[in-house]
């Protein structure tokens, strides 16, 4: 790893790779890559109606999504959103041993995340059928329903390419990539 | 077999007689237990008299039943049911309830109790291993059902063992409609207002104490279903909510679903209210937790309120129903004030459901002129004023001034009132809707309109099945309904009736069990305890046979097809909520529904279905009723 997660070189660097990245691929992203996460990152910080609906909240979200290696994820993948009194502060793919430390992690399948954001599963009946597991709170959680809620309609308005709709070509590439990633950024 | 004790107490109330009758074997193979075998029986005793039974007459048999798995160690069973025809409905009436009530008469060697006849002074049963007997009830006639309990459990405790006492309050000795039976204080027999059928008969209560052992069929098999249940039990974030904070754990979503009744069914949205009546909302005055017997769950809330004007002492507090029913229904946005007043509901004896719906309703009625202080006695009704509730309360449960004609119910008071009234009710065959809104969930609306006891939620579990809490794969209900449409509606709600019928009304699976249990686990358990096979088939059927009995008894007692409706009320859309806009398609899913159920223009049975399904008998009664 060229760079130490939590420095403030591992940060720039990080938001240098995002903003090439978002500079040369078009929507619609790959989800779980970096455009896909900072497209997620601005939308969640253009939404009022989260703002007000997550006053109060305090706590680091990681989304989990297992590997599936047949689809192109040869590892878990941790989307962490760091979430403070209706702001998101930041949204950042981070390194397995900082997504574990999350105060709140979901995770699930990657077929499973791709039926949320495309709408096709409800997130919170996929947590009540176990699709989904949830790790964190529950106390808290449950106070925020409508801010969890809005969280996923605001991830189902990024323009997404699902692992499972890309060609083999396609999938071999982003594989690559993810590789490279993880040597530069320990994800 | 394993699972039942084999026999059923028969006690004549007029006679003083008590008999033990044998279970037969086809009663429990064909229908299960709980308020399967109560319906069967029901239909035996009564025979051609049926048809014309006064609910409250002594004819009316009273019968409390457990189910194959009451008393054992699998989570989330240890319910039991009490049938009866009710006063309510005038139709089929049946409640259940958790708690150790079902467990005790395992224990003591009983898997039912049948009530016929009435005394002709008040009267109690005590029950304990050894005997059975009819003890004077002259002194508790009157008292509270807490008070009642509390001087029951002390006389007939051994050591520090307590018994499990059900007992009725005022509200059932003045038959109130919709009085409630209670059990060891917080746990009651709620709906269709059989506590006033035990009123009618001068039954105060049961006295249950038993020691023995409820015989496993295939202790092996048990051993490992348990053991299956258990790690599903821990993993279930349902029980994780359940136990953080009761039923009520989902008033927040709900909420947002649009599937939380307000304002009389009237309003969508009401964030500040349901703030103040949610999970953290009463926490603030929760003491402690509770649980029936062998439930790993915790379900059960204990509350007190320190001080105030809803000051009360450490008890049972409101589950989601009553927290709705009253909260949210009447508007009052008052933790304590809502725990207070469902002190007062459990120590009189009153469905919280029907008592707080009845009260809305007249509120609802009152503010739009329907009802005016000359009715009321000068008691002047308005949203969010739980003084004003409270008071209703009491006068119901006295039987008091106006309280008399709310103690009818909505639907008779609004008939009684008639003119616009009726617009305002919600109510199906004379019940009032349980608290989750069929705008939100379609199929929820057709259930509520074919159910046998009046509008019901749990008596099938497609309520589970459309919120996506319930996962029956086997049986084609994978989870992915939409709540706000009515297409492929009825197929859902025929199976999941079906399925109800079988797993909780008649091996009486707690409701919340359901999001644990899918329908393997169900079959299994039922190999295991009783050591005979079961099919998943054979229990479907056993469930489809189960509710047409219940539908012919009431068929039998003049219901008809126009009585399976959705109240206009709740199919007007609203203007603003989770189910804003949302429409129900009654016509389109009752259409499918008569047809998946074999039912013709008037609402019965084809007679081929009722043979397949071993019904001949109750085929033969609806066809001579048909000729006359």
């Amino acid at each position: 790893m060229a760079n130490l997660y939590g420095t403030p070189e591992w940060e720039k660097a990080y938001r240098e790779m995002v903003g090439q990245r978002l500079s040369v691929v078009s929507p619609p992203y790959i989800m779980g890559s970096p455009e896909w996460v900072a497209t997620y990152e601005k939308l969640i910080r253009e939404s009022g109606e989260y703002k007000e609906a997550a006053k109060g909240w305090e706590g680091k979200v990681v989304i989990r999504v297992t590997a599936n290696p047949a689809l192109g994820l040869d590892e878990d993948s941790f989307q962490l959103l760091d979430l403070w009194h209706g702001e998101c502060r930041f949204a950042l793919l981070v390194p397995r041993a900082v997504g574990e430390q999350a105060d709140y992690i979901l995770s699930g399948e990657l077929e499973r995340w791709e039926a949320v954001i495309s709408g096709a599963l409800d997130v919170t009946k996929a947590m009540m059928q176990g699709k989904i597991k949830l790790k964190g709170d529950l106390a808290t959680i449950v106070r925020y329903v409508r801010a969890s809620t809005l969280l996923t309609e605001i991830a189902s308005r990024i323009p997404t390419k699902q692992l499972s709709q890309l060609s083999s070509e396609e999938r071999e590439q982003f594989r690559e990539e993810l590789r490279a990633l993880k040597a530069e950024f320990g994800f | 077999m394993g699972g039942y004790c084999g026999k059923l107490l028969l006690v004549n109330l007029g006679t003083k007689k008590i008999e033990t009758l044998p279970l037969r074997d086809d009663l429990t193979r064909k229908y299960l237990g709980g308020s399967g075998i109560g319906a069967r029986l029901l239909f035996e005793l009564l025979g051609k008299s049926i048809a014309a039974v006064d609910p409250l007459a002594p004819e009316n048999p009273l019968v409390f039943m457990t189910g194959p798995f009451s008393g054992t160690m699998l989570p989330s069973t240890p319910r039991m049911t009490v049938n009866a025809l009710s006063p309510l409905t005038g139709i089929w009436g049946e409640a259940n309830v958790g708690g150790r009530l079902s467990s005790q008469l395992k224990f003591a060697g009983w898997d039912g109790v049948i009530f016929l006849g009435a005394a002709d002074s008040p009267v109690y049963l005590h029950i304990t291993d050894h005997e059975t007997s009819l003890l004077s009830a002259v002194d508790l006639w009157g008292q509270e059902t807490y008070q009642a309990t509390d001087l029951l459990q002390e006389r007939h405790r051994v050591g520090s063992r307590k018994p499990a006492v059900a007992v009725i309050g005022p509200a059932g000795e003045n038959g109130v409609l919709y009085a409630s039976i209670a059990h060891n204080k917080g746990h009651h027999f709620g709906r269709t207002g059989l506590g006033a059928v035990m009123g009618s008969k001068r039954l105060k209560g049961l006295v249950v104490s038993g020691t023995g052992k409820v015989s496993i069929g295939d202790p092996e098999g048990y051993r490992k279903v348990r053991q299956r249940l258990s790690e599903k039990m821990k993993e279930s974030l349902a029980v994780q909510l359940f136990r953080l904070y009761g039923t009520n754990c989902g008033i927040d979503i709900g909420h947002l679903s649009g599937d939380v009744p307000l304002k009389n069914w009237q309003s969508g949205e009401w964030e500040a209210g349901i703030n103040a009546l949610n999970g953290p909302a009463f926490d603030k005055i929760l003491t402690g937790r509770a649980s029936c017997y062998a439930c790993p769950v915790d379900c059960k809330r204990v509350v007190e309120v320190k001080d105030g004007p809803w000051r009360m002492p450490a008890g049972p507090g409101p589950e989601y129903e009553t927290i709705t029913s009253f909260g949210t229904m009447c508007l009052i946005p008052d933790a304590a004030a809502i725990a207070k007043i469902n002190e007062r509901c459990n120590q009189l004896g009153l469905d919280t459901i029907s008592c707080g719906c009845t009260i809305a309703f007249a509120i609802d009625c009152y503010a739009k002129g329907l009802i005016t202080q000359d009715r009321t006695g000068g008691l002047e009704l308005s949203w969010g004023k739980p003084e004003a509730v409270l008071r209703l309360v009491e006068m119901i449960a006295a039987r008091q001034g106006f309280g008399d004609e709310l103690s009818l119910g909505s639907q008779r008071l609004a008939e009684r009132l008639g003119g616009e009234a009726g617009k305002y009710v919600a109510a199906v065959k004379k019940m009032e809707l349980p608290m989750h809104d069929p705008r939100a969930y379609h199929g929820l609306g057709l259930a509520y309109a074919t159910a046998v006891r009046g509008a019901c939620h749990v008596s099938g579990v497609s309520l589970g099945v459309e919120q996506g809490n319930m996962l029956l794969e086997e049986l084609g209900l994978d989870g992915s309904y939409g709540g706000q449409t009515s297409t492929g509606k009825a197929k859902l709600v025929a199976l999941s009736q079906d399925y109800g019928m079988a797993f909780s009304t008649a091996a009486v699976v707690c409701i919340l069990g359901g999001m644990v249990y899918d329908e393997r686990d169900f079959v299994d358990s039922l190999c295991c305890i009783t050591g005979r096979e079961w099919t998943l088939e054979e229990v479907m059927r056993c469930g489809r046979r189960i509710w047409t009995l219940k539908r012919a008894i009431n068929l039998l007692r003049g219901s008809r097809p126009e009585d399976d409706c959705l109240p206009e009320l709740v199919q007007n859309p609203l203007a603003e909520g989770g189910a804003a806009g949302s429409v129900v398609d009654m016509e389109l899913m009752l259409k499918e529904f008569y047809k998946l159920r074999t039912l013709d223009w008037e609402g019965y049975p084809a007679q081929e279905e009722m043979i397949a399904l071993g019904l001949e008998d109750v085929s033969l009664a609806l066809a001579e009723t048909r000729r006359r």
